[in-house]
């Protein structure tokens, strides 16, 4: 008989009790979910079948690294998982694009995220940045560590609190195999991405158009060419009646930590 | 009839050099009868603001620096990006 715990392949000759179980694998648990639903703990006699999956949950327990890997290799496979975590990813810009970006890419296990932006978390970012009101003040290259370290304390970041330049762009990506663009201002936007195709052989993934409330169909990724793609609609700039608004940069910012996901996977194409 | 004729003879040289091709400048995919000019004049014609552009002339990444400098002649291949604001 097979069966998961936690998500660790067991294997086992005798029949086992939900009870013996917690028993042996983690005696302080106070939740206990077998195939998703969870479990009465005062009534754990039930016998685990082939194929089950337990899941044994100590509440408010810090993970360790093995535990974080372990759950990531079952959910992504260990070839996705191994260049996942090799990849050093860049973030200009950590606004609603990139606040949402730098939590997506920590969530998938990234090996080490570098982050820059000048800016303070305020009340009109709460909107469709990726901070809350306990965040207010603080500035945005910590909030997003402090957010990262409760997703997965095991990231690595590197954190630049300052305005990027064509100046300093190559020296804090250095790193980084890929850079993503996530600024607000056009220039802003037009100097990053010039400065890494023109200084660096990395590669950029650029936004450009997800204000208002307009079909989410029109947010494509595009490549412009081997080393250049581009997500948005290319055409509605954030402007006084047409906002932008978390539905429309969400998908943006998902298209864009998927373009990084598909290059980091050596897709080649959009 | 006169006319008619012209507007015949017109369409059929329009056709020609369309099939001839070749001395279009393809901007973006799309073709436009300019002629020999410098980056800055031809964002400028296009009614773009080039601090907000990225510019790959037949797959060659340009310095901003040089669009006041570099030509773009017919049968050039460009593509312009060029970022709105948001993010």
């Amino acid at each position: 008989m097979q069966f998961k715990v936690n998500e660790k392949i067991v294997n086992s000759r005798i029949n086992l009790s939900l009870s013996e179980i917690k028993e042996q694998y983690k005696k302080e648990a106070d939740v206990v979910i077998l195939n998703g639903y969870p479990m009465d703990l005062d009534n754990l006699n039930r016998t685990i079948k082939d194929g089950d999956k337990i899941s044994l949950i100590k509440k408010g327990e810090r993970l360790d690294k093995n535990e974080i890997e372990k759950v990531l290799l079952a959910r992504h496979s260990p070839e996705v998982h191994s260049k996942v975590k090799n990849a050093i990813i860049g973030i200009g810009g950590l606004g609603g694009l990139g606040s949402n970006i730098a939590i997506m890419l920590a969530r998938i296990g990234i090996g080490k995220i570098v982050i820059a932006d000048y800016d303070i978390v305020e009340p009109s970012n709460l909107n469709r940045q990726n901070y809350a009101i306990s965040h207010l003040g603080m500035k945005k290259t910590e909030a997003i560590i402090e957010q990262i370290k409760e997703i997965n304390p095991f990231i690595k970041i590197e954190d630049y609190c300052k305005e990027i330049d064509e100046n300093n762009a190559v020296d804090i990506f250095e790193e980084c195999s890929i850079v993503i663009e996530a600024f607000d201002r056009p220039e802003a936007k037009a100097n990053l991405v010039n400065s890494i195709l023109l200084n660096t052989d990395k590669r950029v993934i650029a936004s450009s158009g997800m204000a208002g409330y307009f079909s989410s169909n029109s947010i494509m990724s595009k490549r412009i060419n081997s080393r250049f793609f581009l997500c948005g609609d290319g055409e509605n700039e954030a402007k006084i009646g047409s906002g932008l608004m978390a539905p429309r940069v969400l998908i943006c910012a998902g298209h864009m930590a998927n373009q990084t996901l598909r290059l980091i996977m050596g897709e080649e194409v959009v | 009839m006169d006319i008619v004729r012209l507007a015949g003879f017109a369409s059929l040289f329009f056709v020609l050099k369309i099939l001839k091709g070749g001395d279009f400048m393809i901007i973006n995919g799309r073709k436009y009868d300019f002629s020999s000019m410098t980056i800055s004049e031809m964002v400028r014609e296009l009614g773009i603001n080039e601090d907000r552009i990225v510019v790959e002339l037949n797959y060659e990444i340009i310095k901003k620096e040089e669009f006041k400098i570099r030509i773009v002649n017919k049968e050039d291949k460009i593509e312009i990006v060029s970022f709105v604001g948001g993010g």
